[in-house]
Order: structure tokens, then C-alpha cells, then sequence
């Protein structure tokens, strides 16, 4: 079940808290070297998943494997490999920037302490500052720092753009994915900012309500969706019934499709209903999660 | 729900509705117990119990404070304010949000005592008064909640300033009565402390809505001077020495601190009264039972994440995350407890020999020593000094450790569940035993009985252990090693201390039979060994 090709081997995991089914049956792959985005609305169980990774949940049901190794049985062997920025970046507040930096040195022997100190400068963090002292953003970077000094094999980011402005967002997300995944590393971070997962991320996995609705390279999730605009000759009050149709658009004689499936049969199929095909496109991923996700409520 | 009022009052029964069930209901069970007592015993015997039954009803009180404080909802230690901030932002004047948690608070308290005195003390023939000393318990609440919203813009400066005031109130009501003041002056006194504490909580909470907080800014300059050369210093070294830095930061203060503001108190008579011998042994065994005493508490309830801050409870992402065994981060945990214990007991020892020297009460205890030495050889006392030490450190150390357990097992209910249920057994045990001792016709029944309780106690305690230590072994959270190295460890310390106590102790004061399983239960066994049990529960949640 385990693919050694595979930094992250997920089997039917479930989740449960109280009556809420927090993960339900997900499995998944996450290939060594990708930048592998994990998308999902608030709730969906995304941090849940990672919190599964990191070993602070222990799976109800189904298995985890990180590095070929369980990561509650095996916490180090799995965590001296892991840089982690938690959703809550609940680095301790009494702790300033150098503290905090010879602190975590203390438990990563590949630590680069010029590396790290390259990246407080870049990010503009003062050492002598607390912690708790910090802006959000500023709290973000320094959990950044010390998640990426030591060069881990795999980085796992939580919701890392909270709270920081667009500008620097962009920039520093698109750094530190870029640099981690030229040196072959991992990186898999999430986010329901789906722009910033489509610009940087070249596999993504969709969580709807605990439920894995795609995993799988972004450039084939892509090709696999088109959006197709079909026009009737008369005034038609709801879309017609179309294999492959994950979400409708429109009203009267025009209607826009968001389908899943091979571009040709589908296109057969929308002209088969009475309707000529007028435009097709690419969907963003923005628009084939929330065709997803409104398809799995119905 | 139509007025702030209503809703303050909701939010406080909402987050707190099981708990003040519980406080009801034992009020009405010590009320239903002392008028069964009164029915079956004699008024002097009755009066005596009905005394013993409202003591248990101070940790009620104690957990009605809090509640009303918002002692639960934040960090006591914090700098800002610990009202709850979220409340700042509701559209309803700083008069509304402090004043209706004090009137709640002012008349669930007194409340409280026109219970107990009305309902238990009166009718057991007591006559004490009901109305100034419910003044009195509202205005000493209005002061903690002053206190605790206070906004004083240094971690620490709370707790200081609490010790120094809150008791102000009684103080000044007990020097009133001593000096025979009428008891409606008393009232009104303690009324007008009443509304300066309000005034005091108004003052705060507005200050602290407003984002005013007092700046330390020259204290913190000097730390930072000072600290220049921290920042110079080598790297941690080992994982291990880094986890034993984090944990005496988040608690190693707090024991000591303790111990430095109330040992004085302890030694202030040294100082003003003529000394006796048997002043001297109180007031040392006073003194060396705070270290003892603080160390259940010093850990983890006054520090930085106290057992009443909601977000105390779990692991933070951030240490769990450490790339460390569940062992490692329970040994550093040890390991800082073990130095606090030694700095706190360091510093009391300093205090003690002090204040001995300064008020020269010094030749009074080298003349008691002298008078030891005539009964026994000079081996045996140094022997018994140094098994008393080892013991009171290792006692100390062995609560500090857990009261850590508390943070380990980091569910909120298992926690809240063990601190009332501890307080409440203890309390009553408290009373059980004070009973036993002013009533000499049961001591020989205690006296047969005791080497079994003891006994069965210390039968309990191993297999509890051996327990956890099966379950150690079975989840490899600790290697057998390690195991084998601390078991020969603690068989070796067991040895010692109970040889020397069978030597010291003759044996128709306390049997080897009673001392081994009396000195059993002093020494860390089952909590300790079910520790990475509770960290690792905690940490794969």
C-alpha cells in the first residue's frame, strides 16, 4: 500500500469528533518533490489531515505514513525531517527571535545558521524582539524561519498566508515553495486561497466535508475539466441533463457548463441535447472546487 | 435575553453551569449533614462536626471567586489585563461589564455565608454574626477582581501585588474587632472597601479597554543590557539541555518566587517577640513546610499556563512538534523540576540562616542542638538532619512533579475533575483527621488501624506503578534501560532512607513494618511512572 516513491502515504484515513465526521475514508499520495497543495472551504478537515501527519492525532481508522515511518510511533524519525508553520503559528511568546532560533537549532543537526540568519535579514525580524511583540505577519516569518533553516525534507504549511498582506504573501510564499522544491524537496501546504495554490502547487488534493473529492496532478485536474457555453435555439428554464456536468450557469438560450471528462465527448454529448457548443475554456481551479464542492452537497 | 445584564449573567452560568451545580450541591449536603448531625449528637459534639463540615465549603468559595473573576478564561501572570478581552468589544458601557460580575460575584458569596451561618453554624449553637462578614467576603472579591483586571503591564507584578493587598480587608476587620469596634462601623467599613474595590475593577477594565497599560520600559531596558551577554552565549548544545531551558522558563520562577514572599512571613516573629524553643521548631517547620506546600501549586498553576486558563490545556503544536521521544520531553520536565526544587529550597535555607543570624536567634537553636546532642550521638543527628533534608527536597520536588501531571494529561475535564476532587478529599480528610485529634477516645483505634491504611496505601501505590510501568514497556515509550537503570535507582534511595529511618526511629514508635510502607508513599513511584504515559496520550491525541 506504501509507494516508496512517496514522501506522504495516506490509506482510508477517518476522523471522528463526537458526531462530526472530520475526515471520512481519505486516502491519498503525496509524491517526493512536488509542491502538493491541499485545498478545502474552512472545516473541510484540512488541518486535521495535517495534524494526522504530524502525528498529533492518531488515526481512528486507516493509515499514515510519513517517510515510510508512523509518525506516532516513530515522532522523531519522522519530525527532525518535517519544517512545520502551524494555522495557529503558536511559537512561544516569551521567546525572542534569537532565543527562539538557538532553540530549535538545538534539535536539528543540519541546522544552517547562515541560512537562517539570510532569512531573519530578508524578512526583516529584529532578534531581540519577543515573539509576542510581533505582528501576525512578522509572527508568521519567524515561524518560517525557523521551519526552513535546516533545510527539512518535507515542509508542511498551514494556512501559511494568514495574515500577511498580498505583496509580501506573494513573494514569500512564492520563494520559499520555489526554493524548496528546486533542491527536491516537499512541499505541501493548504490554503482555501485557491489562486495562491494554482500559481505555485503542481499537485493538489480537494477536501470537501472530510471527503477527498480529487487528488492528483493540478495539470491533469485541469485537463479533466473544460467549461463549455452551449446555446439552445429557444428559451430553455433549467440546463439539460448532461454526463459529465458538474455545475450550470445561465438562463433562456445560452447556458455555461463546468464538465469533467474527455473535451471531445462532452462536447458530443452537449450537441446531442439540442444545443450547439459557442465557447470552451479552461476552468480555473477556483471554479472546479466550488463545482465540486456544490456537486458533493447535492 | 434583553439586557446586558441578563446576558453577562448567562455567559458566567453558561461556562460555568456544572460547576456551580456541583457548588449547590455541597452546600446542601454539608447543610443536610450538619442538621443530621445536630439530630444524633450531643450540642457541644454536634457544634464541634457542624465547625469541621463548613471547612470543605472554603474551596466552594474559592471556586465562586474565580468564576466571577473570569478566573478561568486567562492568564493570571499575563502583563495586560486577564478580563477576558472579547467582552471589550460589546456595545455596553465599562460600568455594565464590571459591575454586574462583582454583584453576581458579592451575592453568590455572602449568599454562601448567611448559608453557613444561618443553616449550619447558628443552629449548632454558634453564634456567629451574619451580616458584616458577608460584606466582608464580597468586598475581599470585589479587591481579587480589581486585581485581577488590572492591567499592570509586567508578567508577575499581580501575583505580588495580590499577596501584598487582597487580605487587607480581613487584616483591617480583625484589628476592628480587637479594638472593640461597634460591628455596624465594621459594615460600613468593609462597605466603603466594597466600593473602592469596584471603583478599583471599574478603573482597570477602562484602562485596559482603551489599550492603557503602564510601560516597564526602563525595566525591560535593564533586562536587555543585561541580557547582552545571554545572546552572546553558545548554543544549547543538545536537544535535551534545550527542552530542560524551555521548561525552566515557563516554570521555574514561580516556586521560588513563592517561596521568597512567604518565608519572611514565616520568620517576621524572630524578630518581634522573645523566641521559645518551641516557638523556634513552629516557626522553622512553618517555614520549611512553604517550599513543600507552594511546590503543589508552583508548577504549573500559577505559571505562565495555569490549570484555570482555558488554553492551557493540550500540547501547543509548537512543542509538540519537537523532534523528541515523548521520555525526553518528560525527563526535561524532571530535570528543570529537580532545579527549581534546589534553587527554592537554596533560597529558603538562605532566608532561614538570615534571619536566625540577624535576629540572633541563632545561639538559641545551637543551644537546642547542643541539648540533641546530650540524648543522642552526634551520627544519629547528623543522620536524621540529612534523611529529613532528603526528604522534605525530594517531597517538594515529588509534588512540583505532580502537579505537572496536570499539564500532561492536557484534557481539560480529567484536569478540572482531579484539582476539585483532590481539594475536596483533601479538605475532607483535613476535617476527619482534626476530628480524630481533639477526640483522644478514638486514638487507639487509629493507632491499630493506621499500619494497615498505610499498608493497603502502599500496596495500591506499587501495583499503580507496576502498572505503568507494564504499559511502558508494552508502548516502548521508555527503553528498558532506562527502566532498569531508574528502578535500581529508586531501590537504592528506598534502601537508604529506610535504613536509616529503622535506625533512627526506635521501634516502639514506628515498627520496620510501618516504615517501609510509610517511607513507600513518600517516594515518587506511580504518578511518575504514568507520566510519559499521560504526555504521550496527550501529544497523539
Amino acid at each position: 500500500m506504501f509507494d516508496p516513491e512517496s514522501v506522504i502515504t495516506v490509506d482510508r484515513l477517518t476522523r471522528r469528533f463526537g458526531a462530526k465526521l472530520a475526515l471520512d475514508g481519505v486516502s491519498l499520495n503525496v509524491p517526493r518533490g512536488s509542491v502538493f497543495g491541499l485545498v478545502g472551504a474552512n472545516g473541510a478537515g484540512k488541518t486535521t489531515l495535517i495534524k494526522h501527519l504530524l502525528g498529533l492525532y492518531k488515526p481512528q481508522a486507516g493509515s499514515v505514513r510519513v517517510f515510510a515511518r508512523d509518525p506516532v510511533a516513530d515522532p522523531v524519525g519522522v519530525l527532525s525531517r518535517i519544517g512545520y508553520l502551524s494555522e495557529d503559528n503558536d511559537l512561544p511568546g516569551w521567546m525572542r527571535i534569537d532565543e527562539l532560533m538557538r532553540y530549535t537549532e538545538s534539535f536539528f543537526p543540519n541546522w544552517d545558521q547562515e541560512f537562517a540568519e539570510k532569512l531573519r535579514l530578508d524578512f526583516d525580524l529584529d532578534p531581540a524582539t519577543k515573539v509576542k511583540h510581533l505582528s501576525r505577519g512578522q509572527r508568521t516569518r519567524a515561524g518560517l524561519v525557523v521551519a526552513l533553516a535546516y533545510r527539512p525534507d518535507l515542509l508542511v504549511l498551514d494556512e501559511p498566508s494568514s495574515g500577511l498582506d498580498p505583496i509580501v504573501r506573494r513573494d514569500i510564499l512564492g520563494a520559499v515553495i520555489r526554493t524548496v522544491s528546486e533542491e527536491g524537496r516537499t512541499v505541501l501546504f493548504s490554503s482555501h486561497l485557491l489562486d495562491e495554490v494554482e500559481r505555485v502547487s503542481d499537485h493538489v488534493a480537494l477536501l470537501v466535508r472530510g471527503q477527498l473529492v480529487y487528488a492528483g496532478p493540478l495539470e491533469e485536474l485541469k485537463a479533466k475539466h473544460h467549461r463549455l457555453t452551449v446555446r439552445f435555439e429557444g428559451y430553455r428554464p433549467k440546463p439539460p441533463a448532461l454526463a459529465g456536468a458538474l455545475a450550470w450557469e445561465g438562463e433562456g438560450p445560452e447556458w455555461t457548463a463546468l464538465c469533467h471528462g474527455a473535451l471531445g465527448e462532452l462536447q458530443a454529448a452537449a450537441e446531442a441535447t439540442g444545443g450547439r457548443v459557442v465557447d470552451r475554456g479552461v476552468p480555473s481551479l477556483d471554479e472546479i472546487f466550488v463545482a465540486r464542492a456544490a456537486g458533493s452537497t447535492t | 435575553m434583553k439586557t446586558p445584564a441578563l446576558a453577562i449573567g448567562w455567559t458566567i452560568w453558561r461556562r460555568h453551569r456544572w460547576g456551580l451545580i456541583a457548588t449547590a450541591a455541597c452546600v446542601a449536603i454539608a447543610v443536610a449533614a450538619s442538621a443530621g448531625v445536630r439530630a444524633c449528637r450531643d450540642p457541644g459534639d454536634a457544634l464541634q462536626l457542624c465547625g469541621m463540615l463548613v471547612m470543605p465549603l472554603f474551596a466552594c468559595a474559592l471556586y465562586l471567586a474565580s468564576v466571577f473573576a473570569h478566573g478561568f478564561d486567562t492568564d493570571l501572570v499575563t502583563a495586560g489585563t486577564a478580563f477576558p478581552s472579547r467582552m471589550f468589544t460589546l456595545p455596553v458601557p465599562t460600568g455594565a461589564l464590571v459591575g454586574w460580575p462583582i454583584a453576581y460575584g458579592a451575592a453568590a458569596l455572602a449568599l454562601l455565608w448567611l448559608v453557613i451561618a444561618g443553616l449550619i453554624l447558628r443552629p449548632a449553637g454558634l453564634d456567629v454574626p451574619l451580616w458584616w462578614p458577608a460584606v466582608m467576603v464580597a468586598a475581599v472579591l470585589a479587591w481579587m477582581q480589581a486585581l485581577v483586571w488590572w492591567p499592570f503591564g509586567l508578567a508577575w507584578v499581580r501575583i505580588v501585588v495580590a499577596l501584598l493587598v487582597v487580605h487587607l480587608p480581613i487584616s483591617a476587620t480583625m484589628v476592628a474587632l480587637k479594638l472593640d469596634v461597634p460591628e455596624w462601623a465594621i459594615a460600613a467599613g468593609l462597605g466603603v472597601a466594597l466600593l473602592v474595590g469596584l471603583m478599583a475593577a471599574w478603573l482597570g477594565v477602562a484602562r485596559a479597554r482603551c489599550g492603557v497599560v503602564p510601560s516597564w520600559e526602563w525595566l525591560t531596558n535593564v533586562g536587555t543590557s543585561i541580557d547582552q551577554r545571554a545572546r552572546r552565549r553558545s548554543q544549547f548544545g543538545s536537544a535535551s539541555r534545550a527542552l530542560a531551558w524551555y521548561e525552566r522558563r515557563r516554570h521555574g520562577l514561580a516556586l521560588p518566587l513563592m517561596v521568597v514572599l512567604i518565608v519572611p512571613i514565616c520568620m517576621l516573629s524572630f524578630f518581634l517577640e522573645e523566641i521559645t524553643p518551641q516557638m523556634m521548631v513552629r516557626n522553622l517547620g512553618l517555614a520549611v513546610m512553604v517550599a513543600v506546600f507552594c511546590a503543589g501549586m508552583g508548577a504549573g498553576q500559577v505559571g505562565r499556563n495555569n490549570t484555570w486558563v482555558r488554553e492551557h490545556y493540550g500540547l501547543s503544536s509548537f512543542a509538540a512538534t519537537r523532534p523528541v521521544t515523548t521520555a525526553a520531553m518528560v525527563a526535561a520536565k524532571l530535570r528543570a523540576a529537580a532545579r527549581t526544587t534546589l534553587v527554592a529550597w537554596g533560597l529558603l535555607l538562605a532566608m532561614v540562616a538570615v534571619s536566625l543570624f540577624a535576629s540572633g536567634n541563632h545561639r538559641l537553636l545551637g543551644s537546642m542542638i547542643g541539648a540533641w546532642l546530650e540524648v543522642r550521638t552526634t551520627a544519629e543527628v547528623i543522620a536524621a538532619v540529612l534523611v529529613a533534608g532528603v526528604l522534605l527536597v525530594l517531597f517538594t520536588w515529588k509534588r512540583m512533579v505532580e502537579s505537572l501531571m496536570l499539564e500532561m494529561i492536557g484534557r481539560e475535564w480529567v484536569v478540572k475533575v482531579m484539582v476539585f476532587a483532590g481539594l475536596f478529599l483533601g479538605l475532607n480528610l483535613a476535617v476527619l483527621g482534626l476530628y480524630v485529634f481533639v477526640h483522644p477516645e478514638y486514638h487507639d483505634a487509629v493507632r491499630a488501624v493506621m499500619p494497615w491504611v498505610v499498608a493497603a496505601l502502599a500496596c495500591l501505590k506499587l501495583f499503580l506503578g507496576a502498572v505503568a510501568i507494564r504499559a511502558l514497556r508494552r508502548k516502548r515509550l521508555v527503553a528498558d534501560r532506562t527502566l532498569l537503570i531508574l528502578g535500581a535507582t529508586w531501590l537504592t534511595l528506598f534502601a537508604v532512607l529506610f535504613g536509616t529511618l529503622a535506625w533512627l526511629v526506635p521501634s516502639d514508635v514506628a515498627p520496620p513494618y510501618t516504615l517501609a510502607p510509610g517511607v513507600l508513599l513518600l517516594m515518587p513511584l506511580a504518578r511518575l511512572s504514568a507520566m510519559p504515559l499521560a504526555l504521550d496520550w496527550n501529544r497523539h491525541r
